[in-house]
């Protein structure tokens, strides 16, 4: 779901690094040595997971955990899927240096909207963990496809975000699971982003 | 490694490869006559190292999925553009695209995908990941962000490492394997790093202030971005934009 170089037009790219540049700046101020050491730890766990592959058909999917790391880390979610972003790029080519802020404010967007999820506190934990889980891939998903229309390739990427409705559910699903064992062993972790 | 390109200061090896694909990917869509002068000047950029073929190679391979559909949605909406898909069978639809539109636009598209891939691999097999990670902080990039990085950089890999110690210890322990009913145990092991690696920042930020650390880095690699690296990056950046607006 990254993506590469040359693909959006420069403008594009420039300008979603000018904002997400901005809002690692902003969404990263007055944090503590102690929260550093954390967000970094989590980043690496979150990486560490996500290059699991869970079959999927003929294929495999593998996690994001945008959901996951907006449960535990609030609005710093965004500097964590920053930075675990620009090390994909720079590690496996996953995306490219000029869509790194696109890619950035797609995933980020993702982690921020199940951050307020989790934080609304409403319906049961298990269904609102699961949602946050499913938000955070359904929401880059669906950012792409409009930015894939609005810079000239048609619908088309519609149909594929809807193809990762699976990938979602298999997320939310996870996150859920995830939750459902912190609750019960650590509940502190749960309470970190809030 | 040898060669002009890891000889030179990470921010000018970096800077030199941004530069080149800013250009690259500013080429308008459905132009082809730049990438005669691309293809030459990227080839020439990656002798100035010793990069492994195999390694690029399966880069660009790896890349392929995502390129090529992204070229192939552009030469379909190109192809139908007024009236969209039309009706009656594949064949007639097949007939009335207007492939003559499509196809150079998906071209040029997985022309600028792939050299922006080539270009961001010989960086990383010309480069230490800690050389580059010390260009970004060099070059600006927010405190926050260098700090997660050099914790992710020292962490991830023994992480990556514990997790699939966890699931060795979990496959000898089975009697068949997991399958999606046992999406809650994946969950539980996901919940566990993730519990590990919470005590682990404690004790490690522990360990980092009893040495010391009051939120910043100590910067202890000496490197200069000078004549060379100058001259380096801007005889790059030229050539492609000749290649650019010339060709």
């Amino acid at each position: 779901m990254h993506i590469a170089d040359g693909i959006i037009p420069n403008i594009w790219c420039g300008a979603a690094h000018a904002v997400s540049w901005t809002a690692v700046y902003v969404l990263g101020r007055n944090v503590e040595t102690e929260e550093v050491v954390r967000l970094g730890m989590l980043a690496s766990a979150s990486f560490a997971i996500s290059l699991v592959h869970f079959p999927l058909g003929a294929t495999s999917v593998h996690l994001g955990l945008y959901g996951l790391a907006g449960i535990l880390a609030g609005r710093r979610a965004f500097p964590v899927i920053f930075a675990a972003l620009l090390l994909q790029t720079l590690l496996f080519q996953h995306g490219g240096l000029l869509s790194l802020g696109l890619n950035a404010i797609n995933m980020g967007a993702g982690a921020l909207l199940a951050a307020a999820l989790w934080r609304a506190g409403v319906g049961p934990e298990p269904a609102r963990a699961f949602l946050c889980g499913f938000a955070g891939v359904v929401t880059p998903a669906l950012m792409i496809a409009v930015e894939f229309w609005f810079t000239g390739y048609g619908k088309g990427f519609l149909f594929m975000a809807v193809l990762y409705l699976g990938a979602a559910a298999l997320e939310g699903a996870l996150t859920a699971a995830v939750v459902a064992f912190l609750r019960r062993t650590r509940p502190a972790l749960l309470m970190a982003g809030a | 490694m040898s060669g002009i390109f890891p000889s030179l200061d990470a921010r000018a090896r970096l800077l030199a490869v941004v530069a080149a694909t800013v250009i690259v990917a500013s080429t308008p869509v459905g132009e082809l006559a730049p990438f005669l002068a691309y293809v030459p000047l990227t080839y020439l950029l990656l002798r100035t190292g010793q990069a492994s073929r195999e390694y690029l190679a399966w880069r660009c391979f790896a890349a392929a999925p995502f390129l090529l559909m992204a070229a192939l949605l552009l030469a379909i909406e190109a192809a139908w553009p007024a009236g969209g898909w039309p009706a009656g069978s594949w064949m007639d639809a097949w007939k009335a695209a207007n492939w003559d539109a499509g196809l150079p636009r998906a071209l040029s598209i997985a022309g600028k995908g792939f050299t922006a891939v080539l270009l961001l691999a010989f960086l990383m097999a010309m480069t230490e990941l800690a050389d580059l990670l010390w260009a970004l902080r060099k070059l600006g990039s927010p405190h926050l962000l260098n700090l997660i990085l050099g914790m992710m950089y020292r962490y991830t890999s023994l992480l990556s490492e514990e997790y699939a110690r966890m699931e060795r210890a979990r496959d000898c322990r089975m009697v068949r394997p997991l399958g999606w009913q046992g999406i809650g145990v994946y969950g539980h092991h996901m919940g566990s790093l993730l519990v590990r690696s919470w005590d682990r920042a404690d004790r490690v930020h522990a360990a980092m202030v009893s040495r010391g650390f009051t939120g910043e880095w100590p910067v202890t690699r000496v490197s200069s971005f000078g004549a060379r690296e100058t001259v380096f990056v801007l005889i790059c950046a030229a050539a492609f934009l000749t290649a650019r607006v010339l060709m």
